[in-house]
């Protein structure tokens, strides 16, 4: 008998990449904090860690860790053009790290999976530049006079609109 | 088809919050800024509705009637006849008897309208019918957060009918028909073999009287020779639960019970005995002895294709006394039972014990699966050795079949112990 194909229900390398690659952009603006640096590398390791093993609850457990320490990071009064650098890489990291589990879970290590991997981490990695390069405009652009509680103010009632209207 | 979100970005919204609040502390307005970017992303991924996958699959093989062992190809053709589906998985139903040897029956693709993508791998053909399940769809939108599963049938299947095994000759007990056969009885007549001389009859072939003797006593005498007849034989496959046990190739045997039958059926038809086969197991399966070329194929289909003879592990539970009754009714008076069984339990010995005793010659033919690594497998080893001898006291021929040797040499080894 030839050797068997056994299901192997890791995920495919070539999806673990993009998660290892954007985890590392999410820590540039962590580099000035040490509680920051400290969490966000944590994180983004449990990130690729989780996503090679195909261990859902680390890359989620990673990915918030990651998302803590851009915040600490962005805390020491960062420019918010860096801030958003490490947003879209946690998010890219994120999003391809569970791609990546799920494809393990669906069609395994052996499977060809380039292009969805490609269509995926490309998608997402353009909606969140896009995202936030309209978040940058909007700060940079918007009205300077608006007090930030009126801002938070008017947060927070956007978010209560929209949890009531929500079906 | 059933839809569902995935809840892939539960949490999101969270995580946007906290960074709000630590903005709201610190005065921060790069924290700020991260946190309505957080908001934004969740929002987006709220945006979609579940993907609505509509595809047309076709599944080719480079060969559906192999023989086992040769690989066959199979490219299952998927075409997106629908919107854009940007996150496509496509796994394809390999029967569960085939194995996969190179590539992967499975796909994570994304698929434009009209677009085609295909699956690729190779099996392994084994002996029997192999139909191909439906192919399982998974599709997912652009952020992954709606997600639809369905299943699409798709045509497919192998059948692999391997020709009867070649064995040179099968020795049979001494329970034969009223026909001329290869089977040497203890009645005196025309033959090879010496058997006796009696006093000369009219009517005795003059090619049969002793001449000899006549020259020297002057007395008129025949010789006769052991008659040799032919017998009526059914192989009798153990496939109940039981035997579907493999060894360390992982091989089941009821895989090699199935050869072992092809094998005796092949070496006495050809020396032109009654084969007929017969399945112990929950799917019955009977073919009365019967001659001939149409008779062979009749059984080299049925040991190949009939459910009764899968290697799949059966389902349907297995009433043994009732299944036994039926073969016993379906027994030909003078038939002699070849049963090929690995022999793992008590019960199979127990039939063989009541095979014989209600007159029906039995010989075993047991592949030998057992292994001897851990304590369990010496243990079985040493419980089958002990059935077998068991049998063999009772006076049961056994041909210990030691599994991935030759049969034939089995059966010679057998043999020449028999005849010491």
């Amino acid at each position: 008998m030839v050797g068997v194909t056994e299901f192997d229900a890791r995920p495919p390398t070539v999806a673990v990449a993009p998660a290892a690659v954007a985890a590392a952009l999410a820590l540039v603006p962590t580099l000035g904090s040490g509680i920051g640096l400290a969490l966000g590398a944590g994180g983004a390791m449990l990130v690729v860690f989780g996503a090679q093993q195909g261990t859902r609850r680390f890359v989620s457990v990673g990915a918030a860790a990651l998302a803590v320490g851009v915040v600490f990071g962005a805390t020491t009064g960062l420019d918010p053009a860096y801030t958003l650098v490490g947003g879209v890489g946690t998010v890219v990291a994120y999003d391809a790290a569970e791609h990546a589990v799920g494809l393990g879970v669906d069609v395994g290590r052996d499977a060809r999976v380039g292009q969805s991997v490609l269509v995926h981490v490309f998608s997402t990695a353009a909606l969140s530049a896009l995202v936030a390069a309209v978040t940058l405009v909007v700060y940079t652009f918007g009205p300077r006079s608006l007090p930030l509680t009126a801002l938070l103010a008017l947060l927070l009632g956007g978010t209560l609109l929209a949890y009531v209207l929500r079906t | 088809m059933v839809s569902e979100p995935t809840y892939r970005w539960r949490g999101a919204v969270a995580l946007s919050l906290f960074a709000l609040a630590a903005g709201a502390v610190t005065r921060v307005p790069g924290v700020l800024v991260l946190g309505v970017f957080g908001a934004a992303v969740a929002g987006y991924a709220r945006l979609f509705t579940p993907p609505d996958p509509r595809l047309s699959m076709e599944r080719s093989l480079s060969d559906d009637d192999p023989e086992p062992g040769d690989t066959v190809d199979v490219t299952l053709t998927v075409t997106n006849e629908g919107s854009l589906l940007p996150d496509l998985r496509v796994v394809d139903g390999v029967p569960e008897t085939l194995s996969v040897v190179s590539g992967s029956p499975r796909l994570a693709t994304a698929l434009r309208a009209g677009k085609s993508a295909t699956v690729t791998y190779t099996v392994e053909a084994t002996r029997g019918d192999h139909d191909f399940g439906a192919v399982d769809v998974i599709a997912r939108d652009v952020a992954g957060s709606q997600e639809t599963r369905t299943a699409v049938a798709v045509e497919g299947a192998l059948a692999c009918v391997p020709d009867l095994p070649r064995l040179e000759s099968f020795p049979l007990r001494e329970q034969t028909v009223q026909r001329v056969g290869r089977v040497p009885t203890s009645t005196g007549g025309s033959g090879v073999e010496f058997h006796a001389t009696r006093e000369y009859r009219s009517g005795d072939p003059l090619s049969r009287v002793d001449w000899k003797r006549l020259a020297r006593d002057g007395d008129l005498a025949t010789i006769q020779f052991r008659e040799e007849r032919a017998a009526s034989v059914v192989v009798v496959v153990d496939t109940r639960r039981q035997a579907h046990v493999g060894d360390d190739d992982g091989t089941n045997a009821v895989d090699y019970g199935v050869e072992a039958a092809g094998g005796v059926a092949s070496a006495l038809l050809d020396s032109g005995d009654q084969v007929g086969v017969a399945s112990l197991g929950p799917h019955w399966a009977w073919l009365a002895p019967g001659l001939g070329r149409e008779h062979r194929a009749r059984l080299e289909e049925l040991l190949a294709r009939d459910r009764g003879f899968s290697v799949a592990e059966p389902e349907r539970r297995f009433l043994g006394g009732l299944v036994f009754r039926r073969l016993r009714k379906h027994l030909p008076d003078d038939a002699q039972v070849v049963f090929c069984s690995p022999l793992v339990d008590d019960d199979a010995a127990g039939y063989v014990r009541r095979l014989e005793a209600s007159g029906h010659p039995v010989t075993v033919v047991s592949p030998d699966v057992t292994g001897e690594d851990t304590l369990g497998q010496q243990f079985s080893r040493l419980e089958r050795a002990v059935r077998i001898r068991s049998l063999r006291t009772a006076g049961v021929r056994v041909i210990d079949w030691r599994a991935g040797d030759s049969l034939a040499l089995a059966v010679a080894d057998a043999e020449r112990g028999w005849s010491a």
